[in-house]
């Protein structure tokens, strides 16, 4: 299959679609998407130094 | 939330106690969007959420956390967003839910002034707060439909810096809007 990237406009059937969905999201689980997971964590935690105890 | 048609199909991913929902964007380019939904704490009786919009460029393996994108298709996106809320409800129940524009930080106002040609005053950037006010006018605007489903909160950062959970006005601009999922004995707030 050949995969699209963002300045891909090939038009995708249904099922490559669904193929690269579950692809990205194996990737993810496999926690190969460390830029992501830090800025989460940085965000977590700026989040978490905000939060009021009254919240 | 649920009730749109013009969404696109959404994949959930679950991963620890983060929820995951990725689709494709078909506009002018085809682009990989996943809306995250990640912990921040447990907050006396519930865990507290953020909601975040990423792009995933799959050719370099990169997340590209609220960008702006111009694909065109701007309002099938945020339906599609919407849509995942009460995905994300179906699965953390009892979560308590912040929403709030990475256009609202001090960061984005400092880097636009470094490229923007408006000669926005000091204290006011008029490219900020745009993402988060587009969801509180879609609050605003369907309030006594969505709060048969859910309970919503003002968010305010007070003089130190914290925040603080108040009863939704529709008359006052937050920067953060929170909610939650009525239960069956819940009152107003």
């Amino acid at each position: 299959m050949t995969m699209t990237s963002k300045n891909n406009k090939k038009k995708l059937t249904r099922q490559e679609k669904s193929e690269l969905l579950d692809m990205v999201a194996a990737k993810f689980k496999k926690g190969s998407n460390n830029s992501l997971l830090e800025y989460i964590e940085r965000q977590r935690e700026a989040i978490r130094r905000s939060i009021s105890p009254t919240l | 939330m649920s009730h749109f048609t013009d969404t696109y199909e959404i994949r959930s991913k679950i991963s620890e106690r983060d929820v995951h929902f990725f689709f494709f964007s078909e506009g002018k380019k085809n682009i990989i969007k996943v809306v995250l939904y990640y912990y921040v704490l447990d907050l006396q009786e519930y865990p507290l959420y953020n909601l975040a919009l990423s792009d995933y460029d799959i050719s370099t393996n990169s997340y590209h956390i609220d960008k702006t994108t111009d694909n065109g298709d701007a309002y099938k996106v945020f339906h599609t967003v919407l849509a995942t809320i009460p995905c994300f409800f179906s699965i953390w129940q009892n979560a308590m839910l912040m929403v709030q524009g990475s256009d609202s930080t001090q960061e984005f106002q400092d880097n636009c002034r470094l490229t923007c040609k408006k000669r926005c005053p000091l204290a006011e950037c008029r490219n900020a707060h745009r993402r988060i006010n587009i969801y509180r006018n879609y609050v605003n605007k369907n309030f006594d439909s969505l709060t048969k489903e859910y309970i919503f909160y003002g968010g305010i950062i007070d003089i130190d810096n914290q925040l603080l959970k108040v009863e939704y006005n529709k008359e006052n601009n937050y920067r953060i809007v929170l909610l939650k999922k009525r239960k069956f004995d819940d009152h107003d707030i």
